[in-house]
């Protein structure tokens, strides 16, 4: 079993609800509000485990602010109780948790979120896969076959360029893409982990070390529409690129995005992934107009990237389907 | 606080005005309320723990701090605890399943901070619901935590309890942020090492564990008869009133009976103990820990479900009809006589069946890997399991499922998690921890086989447990019956009553209760539903022995062995029924039948009848063969393996003995006497030669 660190412990106390039954005006600090205080604590040289001992008024008789209160604080501190009742329980049933200062932390949140990424992940399952390369996938919902099957073969490509799946659980057909076919997945969780870890889909890949399953909010938490968002944003965080869908009543059905997360343009790292879903465009040719739509890309962007695929030499993989395309222009 | 504050509450707690603290008192509540520091404190009972912890409760309230939550296997406070706690002003409330329809209001006073201290048993910490509804919410707030009987602890504790397992990681999860005090009364340096190691940064106060006032002494009487005998014989001349410990449910009900024949008053008590004016086990329980506290009944005949933390200060004697598992779990029981008297009596009696019943628990303390991983793959199958599921699934007793997922639930990170009532394979790789278990085995072994050491021993018996205890003060004690043999009881007792005594462990029938459900689905072929109408169920009925006991039990083992029940069975059969005396008086006799033993018991069935002068009928033909009854282990399948095994003709509409030889979970008389009922027979009466039920 793992002991918690006293830093942990004050971290978990600051930032973490327990329960669903609480006392209802304590609230925990979001993570921005943790950031900036953790910055304070780090300037005056002062520890979050300081905060464990007697006497915080002494220590923090320099902080002030209006949200975060020494009284808000105080409350917080005081729940000792409820964070060994609630992590015994977590603990046992196979849950961890680790701090932004955890060697196992995802540093590419860090990087990206810097103040506002989360103050704790808890998790279950394999947590050294959360911090390798990721390639994300998102949409709304599964709402059809055809995007079950597109993100099914998704999460295969991804697992075939060995890279690691992270999503949302949303998406299910992309995670059974993956780990089908001999790939990983990290999985970010709105709400009540602790649920979700017990979903039989999900057991045997978490017990051979394939999957991590993986949320900010407290393992019993129910879903806040503020969950859903934020989840979203750290998936993006994650993932050095992205397929996001985004159902459309017309034609053509889906719209796929792929993104570099970093700056945003079209990236090649789906390139097998983009290849693999031109056969299933009902047309024999593309117009601009269709690819634009279909890929969201920019017309600068489609040429840019033809270029130096071009370049890179992997334009013979496109097996003449893209020249149709040229070939209409 | 300063010191001399704490004086003034402990004055005012135990109306005391020129009162002191003992020795170490001070100490504790300073570093509780002052340091918020973690202690362990070994102290003998009656040194005055719930001083320290409800002096430290309202120094802690009055600072503005949470309630104080007391972990303890007591089932209520000691009613001098709660006078002491109202005199200081502390408002102390219990939780337990005597007392749930009062959940609520407690709960609402409990979120209302008018609560100072909630008392509650180590098993609620497993119970979901209370979990949810009362502990969690007010775990937002505790000011104090308390951990009675601490040596549950470690591993190395005589007693290990499951529920001390969860209780530790708890503590190794609080924040130093929460005072801790862990208590107990008997803990060598060995537990008191674990625990220190257990529980980062606790400090512990130890204190020595002087009983002046105890005789010890120790008698071998091979035979249960002669230790009965020598009861009768001598109980009456020991001052006061006191405990017998038994190793077993049965033998604690098998006493308790003999003393009450012998017109000596004495009631059992064990974890299954019920009686018909109280509504549940608890509170039959806690009415008989109130009749001892109060010298309204001679003894308490218990098992070690009376144990831990009872505490009556003038207990007279403490007698052990069988060997306990351990010296620490012989002191802990004996430790409790004499307090506050004078004199009182510790007499460690010990016999033939000794090491079996102990090789018995050491044997049967841990499920089997076959079970666990059984019970592992139905739940990994599944998308969640009711325990009657489970059951309905594998051919597994309740008792041993029970045991596997309660074994299984309290490991961490544990394969198995209960959610809402229903039972989930969690997402973790598990296999059992051998090397624990077989260490934890041998570790029980040993500490057996010490106390049979200390049986013989001839030095100072006082000292000799001193030692082991690592007390500190071990001087002879001058009083036991090594040290001072004129103080000793005779071995002997008269004739008459170990005749007496050899006869009633021969005449003790044992009821059978009546089934008021057949397990879902079970019998189809029947279409018997699963409450059984009143019409069909059977009355109460008689089994003579428990298989192998010292009663009739060997008899009818080595008969069963030689497929021929002796002239003998069939006398003692008969008398018990007469003894008995059923209601209406049963006119026919049927048996169970069989297709691999014909005659076994419809020719004992037949002498039976020849002997009351009843007609005998061969009612209940056998139509199909099944699986022997004893491969079903659970009720789910007990009752389906006689779907249609049985069919009945030639009846009368009178009322009937059900005879069988054997009867385990009592399925095969509750279906036939339902088929009888139905038939038209008069009342069923199952009446058996023995019993295989545990227990």
């Amino acid at each position: 079993m793992n002991m918690l660190t006293p830093s942990t412990q004050a971290i978990l106390l600051l930032t973490s609800y327990f329960s669903e039954n609480r006392v209802k005006n304590i609230i925990p600090l979001s993570a921005e509000e943790w950031g900036g205080f953790a910055q304070w604590l780090h300037k005056h040289n002062l520890k979050p485990e300081s905060l464990l001992e007697e006497g915080i008024e002494t220590l923090l008789k320099d902080w002030s602010d209006e949200s975060i209160t020494i009284t808000r604080l105080q409350a917080l501190l005081e729940r000792g109780g409820a964070l060994a009742l609630a992590m015994e329980k977590w603990q046992r049933a196979g849950i961890w948790v680790i701090t932004r200062t955890s060697p196992l932390y995802p540093q590419q949140l860090k990087k990206r979120l810097q103040n506002i990424s989360p103050a704790l992940l808890y998790g279950i399952g394999n947590p050294k896969l959360l911090n390798k390369q990721s390639l994300g996938v998102e949409s709304i919902q599964e709402s059809s076959q055809e995007i079950s099957s597109l993100f099914w073969k998704a999460g295969r490509e991804i697992a075939n360029d060995g890279y690691i799946l992270v999503t949302d659980e949303v998406n299910k057909s992309a995670i059974k893409g993956a780990l089908e076919n001999g790939g990983n997945s990290i999985v970010f969780v709105a709400n009540n982990l602790l649920q979700k870890s017990l979903n039989g889909a999900y057991r045997e890949a978490l017990i051979q070390n394939d999957l991590v399953l993986v949320s900010s909010y407290y393992p019993e938490s129910v879903l806040s529409s503020n969950n859903a968002l934020e989840t979203s944003r750290y998936i993006q965080a994650h993932a050095t690129s992205m397929v996001r869908v985004v159902p459309k009543s017309k034609n053509p059905p889906i719209q796929l995005s792929l993104f570099d997360n970093d700056t945003q343009e079209f990236t090649d790292l789906f390139f097998n992934f983009f290849i693999s879903q031109l056969q299933y465009i009902p047309n024999d040719t593309f117009k601009p107009k269709e690819l634009e739509i279909l890929f969201s890309l920019k017309s600068s962007q489609i040429t840019t990237w033809l270029e130096e695929a071009q370049e890179r030499k992997i334009i013979k993989r496109l097996e003449g389907r893209v020249k149709r395309y040229q070939l209409v222009e | 606080m300063t010191q001399n504050e704490g004086l003034q509450l402990l004055r005012t707690s135990i109306n005391n005005l020129n009162a002191q603290f003992h020795k170490d008192q001070w100490e504790a509540i300073d570093a509780l309320v002052n340091h918020r520091k973690r202690m362990l404190v070994v102290e003998r009972t009656g040194w005055g723990k719930s001083s320290v912890y409800f002096i430290a409760t309202r120094a802690l309230r009055d600072k503005g701090f949470g309630v104080t939550v007391i972990i303890s296997p007591l089932l209520a406070l000691m009613r001098n605890q709660i006078v002491s706690a109202e005199r200081l002003g502390i408002n102390a409330v219990t939780i337990n399943s005597t007392n749930s329809k009062e959940w609520q209001l407690i709960s609402g006073q409990l979120l209302d901070n008018e609560v100072d201290a909630l008392l509650i048993s180590p098993e609620r910490l497993a119970n979901e619901n209370f979990m949810e509804t009362i502990l969690t919410p007010i775990s937002d707030k505790i000011g104090l935590l308390v951990v009675d009987e601490a040596h549950c602890i470690s591993d190395w504790g005589h007693d290990f309890r499951p529920d001390y397992q969860r209780i530790t990681r708890i503590l190794q999860q609080m924040p130093p942020t929460i005072p801790i005090l862990a208590t107990t009364a008997t803990a060598n340096n060995r537990v008191v090492d674990d625990i220190e190691r257990q529980i980062g940064g606790i400090e512990t106060i130890r204190g020595t564990l002087v009983r002046d006032s105890l005789i010890l002494q120790n008698i071998k009487l091979s035979s249960q008869a002669s230790r009965l005998a020598w009861i009768i014989e001598y109980i009456n001349s020991i001052e006061g009133t006191g405990i017998i410990y038994t190793s077993t449910i049965r033998d604690a009900e098998i006493v308790a009976r003999w003393l009450q024949e012998n017109n000596i008053s004495a009631s059992a008590y064990h974890g299954n103990v019920t009686h018909q004016d109280f509504e549940d086990s608890n509170s039959y329980r806690q009415h008989l820990e109130e009749q001892l506290m109060n010298n309204q009944i001679k003894a308490l005949v218990a098992t070690t479900a009376l144990g831990m933390g009872y505490d009556k200060p003038d207990l007279g004697f403490v007698i052990h009809y069988q060997l306990p598992a351990s010296i620490v779990a012989y002191y802990q029981q004996v430790g409790r006589a004499g307090r506050a008297i004078l004199e009182a009596r510790g007499i460690l009696l010990s016999g033939y069946e000794d090491s079996d019943i102990q090789a018995f628990f050491i044997n049967s303390a841990f499920p089997s890997e076959e079970h666990v991983f059984e019970v592992l793959n139905i739940l990994e199958k599944s998308s969640g399991l009711s325990m009657r599921e489970i059951e309905g699934l594998i051919n597994l007793r309740y008792g041993q499922i029970e045991k596997v997922l309660k074994y299984l639930a309290i490991q961490s990170p544990s394969p198995i998690l209960k959610e809402k009532s229903k039972w989930y394979r969690t997402p973790i790789n598990y296999s059992m921890d051998r090397e624990k278990i077989a260490f934890l085995t041998n570790q029980r072994e040993e500490e057996f086989k010490d106390i049979e050491t200390y049986m013989e021993s001839k030095e100072c018996l006082m000292r000799y447990l001193r030692e082991t205890l690592n007390d500190t003060d071990t001087k002879e004690c001058g009083k036991c019956a090594n040290c001072n043999p004129s103080n000793s009881m005779s071995s002997s007792f008269s004739h008459d009553l170990g005749i007496k005594a050899s006869k009633f462990l021969k005449h003790h029938a044992i009821p059978i209760k009546v089934k008021k459900q057949f397990p879902k689905d079970a019998l189809i072929q029947y279409g018997f539903k699963s409450t059984i109408p009143i019409e069909l169920r059977h009355e109460e009925g008689r089994v003579l022995s428990k298989w192998m006991d010292a009663g009739w039990g060997k008899t009818v083992a080595d008969n069963k062995h030689n497929s021929y029940f002796d002239d003998e069975l069939v006398d003692a059969f008969v008398d018990m029924i007469r003894e008995w005396n059923p209601t209406p008086m049963p006119k026919w006799i049927t048996c169970v039948s069989s297709l691999t033993h014909t005659q076994l018991v419809p020719s004992f069935a037949q002498r039976v009848a020849t002997k009351m002068g009843l007609p005998f009928r061969e009612a209940i033909i056998k139509c199909k063969s099944n699986q022997p009854q004893k491969m079903m282990h659970n009720r789910f399948y007990q009752c389906h393996n006689l779907d249609g095994a049985f069919e009945i003709v030639d009846i009368a509409d009178e009322p009937v003995l059900l005879i069988d030889d054997i009867i385990d979970s009592g399925w095969t008389v509750a279906v036939l006497s339902a088929l009888l009922r139905q038939k038209g027979s008069g009342e069923v009466f199952p009446v058996v030669l023995s019993s295989t039920a545990n227990g």
